[in-house]
């Protein structure tokens, strides 16, 4: 339960949620990372894996500090659509 | 930074903290104890106690054993686990049942067969912080998003600090409860913070490693899922059909020891056994090295070397392979390991005082959570490190076989929640950490005890050198745990600060 003066406050479900949509957002960032790193694949495999947790951590600070629960999920919900287009146009070759 | 971002980054931190503690705690205590599950070994089983090898280990007489015998028998693929310092036996791991792979155990100089390996406390206590017993890979996930959640609290934590380097020094444990705590989490958490933030990157990686490579390969390599594979695990030769005598894995490792006299060969993964086109890989590292992994692969049909192949060979694949020693210590010998053990234990208290502190503080904010929860998540806490005592007095009393890890599980968990009941219960969590901290003890004392007891070598009080340093070790730890639990103040002793109901006390008391 993330609450603070002067804002909205984000309820234990809507915190869970932003943790839950989180998971496709640094899943796909990585991903996408990974498809379009100039470099050698397997480094380029290697690296964009060990990047995703900093990616997740960074994805969930940038959430959790939304301005109320429809910003928070607007955020990370939007990030992991286009996380999840990236990685299957990535995983597709495209 | 603005006040107002680091309000908000204090919620996150103190959220974080309030409703996962327990959990972050219990990823971080059970890593204390998964540190020395090799160390362990000698204590818990006579087989462990023998000598090393005094040359090659004798692993072509250790599968010709197993050939031989219709109980084992050699499947096309298997993985054997080669003699270690702690475990000078040939491990080979031959199939599944139900759903558990199943282990024997041979002699490492004659490849005697000593029987099907039974884990046991150790072995436990180290799948505990790995995968919590969850079935399946889901509990490695979970322990992996431990570690996303621990960088969570760390990169908040470190932003709401205002002055760092204050709290290196900063500790007045007389004023308040509250503050104690508080200047406790800071100093621990800025002193050990490389460790901290290593530990935490390295645990979500090695957890969700298996989830985060697979799809990041497939991006990598254009969805070509065969491609990914051969890059990482290399080509394997296909299955011939044709049935050929095998070489000497006994030459293969000569060969190795000649050509790498410094490295270790740790295991051995075999693939099509009896076929033209078998191949052994021998996985090879060095101690004290952390990203030197090699894999020497062998035709078994000529017994000449095909490829010598690393990740490591990729800068990627180099700081990947770093990981898990640098997550076990287990790259600086003993010392190195206790100086982890110290760090991890740091790490559980962070996690720990921050439940607390936020406990604290919403009773002086006039806002308390129920006593029976606040006892509950002492209980919780305070139980984990009574639960892995009684694992480790237990696996002396139980019969040394394959179920004993099983039976581990039902002393563990049911002390565990009735720690938990037992804190909620109490309503009081001062006397609550104390009983549970002196039992706690007492069940860590008895251990060397059920040994001397119950163990199949307790002929010979200290059978090895291993055995004396584990025993002295669990008795020093519960000399400690039997001091510090003396100390925990009674509510009518405590300073008087803390008995008054206090105004919320600012942020910078937190932050500072």
């Amino acid at each position: 339960m993330v609450a603070s003066p002067k804002r909205p406050a984000l309820g234990a479900g809507q915190t869970a949620a932003v943790m839950l949509l989180s998971v496709p957002s640094a899943l796909g960032t990585a991903a996408a990372v990974a498809a379009m790193a100039p470099m050698a694949e397997i480094d380029a495999m290697f690296l964009a894996g060990l990047s995703a947790p900093l990616v997740w951590v960074a994805v969930l600070v940038w959430g959790l500090m939304a301005d109320g629960a429809k910003q928070a999920l607007q955020r990370v919900g939007g990030l992991a659509a286009a996380s999840i287009v990236l990685t299957v146009l990535a995983a597709s070759g495209g | 930074m603005h006040q107002q971002t680091r309000i908000r980054l204090f919620d996150i931190h103190s959220g974080t903290g309030a409703i996962l503690g327990v959990f972050l705690f219990a990823v971080a205590f059970t890593g204390i104890a998964a540190l020395f599950f090799a160390e362990l070994e000698p204590w818990e089983r006579d087989a462990a106690r023998s000598a090393m090898p005094p040359g090659v280990p004798a692993l072509d007489a250790a599968l010709a054993t197993a050939a031989g015998d219709e109980a084992i028998g050699l499947p096309s693929s298997f993985f054997v686990l080669l003699p270690q310092e702690f475990r000078p036996t040939i491990m080979l791991i031959h199939g599944v049942h139900g759903g558990v792979p199943v282990w024997e155990e041979f002699d490492g100089t004659t490849g005697a067969h000593l029987g099907p390996y039974a884990q046991g406390a150790g072995r436990f206590l180290r799948n505990l912080h790995t995968d919590l017993h969850i079935p399946g890979p889901f509990g490695r996930y979970l322990v992996g998003f431990g570690g996303v959640l621990m960088l969570l609290s760390i990169v908040t934590g470190v932003a709401i600090h205002a002055k760092i380097f204050r709290n290196l020094h900063v500790f007045r444990p007389f004023r308040s409860r509250r503050l104690a705590w508080t200047d406790a989490h800071n100093v621990l958490g800025v002193w050990g913070l490389p460790f901290h933030a290593t530990l935490a990157f390295s645990g979500a990686i090695l957890g969700l490693g298996g989830v985060l490579l697979s799809v990041v390969a497939l991006a990598s390599f254009g969805g070509d899922r065969d491609k990914a594979v051969a890059a990482v695990l290399g080509e394997r030769p296909a299955e011939t059909g044709v049935a050929v005598q095998m070489a000497s894995l006994d030459a293969m490792l000569a060969d190795i020891g000649v050509r790498v006299p410094d490295a270790i060969p740790a295991s051995v993964e075999i693939g099509n056994w009896g076929d033209a086109g078998g191949e052994a890989r021998f996985r090879v590292l060095r101690d004290d090295d952390l990203e030197w992994f090699e894999t020497h692969a062998y035709s078994l049909a000529t017994g000449e070397l095909s490829k010598v192949s690393s990740v490591g060979d990729s800068v990627g694949g180099r700081i990947y392979l770093a990981l898990t020693p640098l997550h076990f210590g287990s790259f600086g010998g003993l010392a190195m390991k206790a100086l982890y053990a110290v760090l991890g234990l740091a790490l559980s208290l962070v996690t720990a005082s921050g439940t607390i502190i936020w406990l604290e503080r919403r009773a002086q904010q006039k806002a308390p959570v129920a006593p029976w929860l606040a006892g509950a998540t002492v209980g919780a806490m305070a139980g984990l490190p009574l639960a892995s005592a009684a694992v480790l007095t237990a696996h002396h009393l139980l019969p040394d076989t394959t179920g004993r890890v099983f039976a581990l599980g039902f002393v563990c968990f049911p002390v565990w929640v009735l720690a938990t009941v037992f804190g909620a219960w109490r309503n009081d969590d001062r006397s609550a950490l104390r009983a549970l901290m002196g039992a706690t003890a007492a069940l860590l004392a008895l251990a060397p005890v059920a040994r001397l007891l119950f163990d199949e070598g307790r002929a010979s009080l200290m059978p090895t050198t291993a055995v004396a340093v584990a025993e002295f070790s669990m008795l020093a730890l519960a000399a400690a745990i039997a001091v510090a639990a003396r100390a925990v103040p009674d509510r009518q002793h405590a300073p008087a600060s803390t008995r008054r109901r206090l105004v919320a006390e600012p942020l910078s008391e937190d932050a500072a």
